[in-house]
């Protein structure tokens, strides 16, 4: 055959029709996907857990939670802003929700120490910058991190909106008043951060802040499970989220 | 001529002697002996494979644990224990020194194991079986984690120390 103008013609228009009735069967089958599911589908095995924080019930001064998550993971504490190391915490309410300036807030609220952890975002920007993979989100939805992986760039604690991770500058062995062989301490050159307590979920027990509260502040559970007790919580009260506006769909939530 | 047989006579002396530890199978005299006092009875996998291939099953294990979520073991005899180095390894081997230390000093290797990973002071063997349910407590959370993991009772995992009140 001969390739002049005419049969490139004839080729090329044959190619391009092919190619759109191909692609609106695949954008009629994938919007009809989104259709079906509203929420944001992380697991395939239909478990997301998340943690309702009621901010009512939560004691000025108690730091009960924030000392049974330490010593269960080998926090340790170096005494100093600078080198601290945290999975939770408090901290005020200009800090926790900067974005939500409310004016004529209620001074209660807005002088109360808000209790601070890692959010285990649907969509979260420190796992896409991970260079390494050693952040990445597991099926249940909790955005996990493989110590062994982790090679020290930070860029997951520059892409977190949420200050929740913690960079070892030392080594944190001395730093740990008692160390327990449960759960490996981290060396130097190390992230860390919350990690919802997936050891403790594995053999079926509630994350160590969640059992120890005495308030019962913390509810924790499945949010794809419509009959479940965090669900029921979200749905009798009204929440709010920390940066909502980042679309990084945080998995905490905080009655205020 | 006599170049050759020069040649050649060198070369047989050569080989005769780089290879001298093969045939002659040298074995060297402090060879370590490793420590065989354990607590259980039977080992996660065959002992001629642990010897030769530890370091793949724990790296193995380290990954089906930390990014699958798959924390247990199934041993020969059926049972589960957990896929843990100082739980479970060293909850049978207690002496981390015997066990660990006197192959890997001799062998000149320097694993980053204990770098992060905490020696137990007691080794506690964590054989988990007689599965229960426990559907007063947790109810929720744990058939969530049905689909994941079998569910332990509070009790059994209280025995077995795997549980800290």
């Amino acid at each position: 055959m001969i390739n002049n103008r005419r049969n490139f013609l004839k080729k090329s228009t044959g190619v391009i029709a092919g190619a759109g009735v191909v692609s609106s069967f695949i954008s009629k089958y994938t919007t009809g996907l989104a259709d079906a599911s509203t929420e944001k589908v992380v697991s395939k095995k239909k478990i997301r857990w998340g943690m309702v924080i009621d901010m009512k019930k939560c004691v000025d001064g108690c730091v009960k939670c924030i000392d049974a998550c330490h010593v269960k993971h080998n926090v340790p504490d170096f005494g100093n802003p600078k080198d601290e190391i945290k999975w939770i915490w408090k901290s005020d309410y200009a800090k926790v929700f900067p974005s939500k300036n409310q004016q004529y807030l209620a001074q209660e609220t807005r002088d109360k120490p808000f209790l601070s952890l890692c959010n285990h975002c649907a969509d979260p920007p420190c796992v896409k910058v991970c260079p390494t993979g050693a952040t990445f989100q597991m099926d249940d939805g909790i955005v996990e991190m493989d110590f062994h992986r982790c090679i020290g760039c930070r860029f997951c604690m520059a892409a977190c909106p949420y200050g929740s991770r913690s960079f070892n500058w030392r080594d944190p062995r001395p730093a740990i008043e008692n160390i327990t062989s449960e759960y490996p301490t981290r060396e130097s050159g190390v992230v860390e951060k919350c990690n919802f307590c997936s050891e403790r979920l594995a053999k079926g027990q509630q994350p160590a802040c969640v059992e120890t509260c005495p308030e019962k502040v913390l509810t924790f559970g499945n949010l794809y499970d419509k009959n479940s007790e965090i669900r029921k919580v979200l749905q009798e009260n009204p929440t709010i989220q920390r940066k909502p506006e980042l679309g990084t769909n945080p998995s905490v939530f905080y009655i205020t | 001529m006599n170049e050759k047989v020069l040649i050649f006579a060198g070369l047989s002396i050569f080989l005769l002697g780089v290879t001298f530890p093969f045939w002659q199978s040298v074995e060297p005299e402090d060879f370590p002996k490793v420590a065989m006092e354990t607590k259980g009875d039977q080992c996660v996998a065959p002992a001629a494979y642990m010897r030769k291939n530890h370091m793949l099953l724990l790296n193995t294990w380290r990954d089906s644990v930390v990014r699958d979520g798959e924390r247990f073991h199934i041993m020969p005899d059926g049972s589960r224990v957990e896929k843990s180095l100082t739980k479970t390894c060293l909850g049978c081997h207690v002496s981390k020194k015997q066990f660990c230390e006197e192959c890997h000093t001799y062998a000149s290797v320097k694993p980053y194991c204990w770098e992060c990973h905490v020696v137990p002071k007691s080794g506690g063997h964590t054989e988990l079986s007689g599965i229960e349910t426990d559907e007063t407590k947790q109810k929720e959370l744990l058939n969530n984690l049905l689909a994941k993991n079998q569910q332990f009772s509070d009790e059994n995992l209280q025995s077995l120390g795997l549980k800290n009140d």
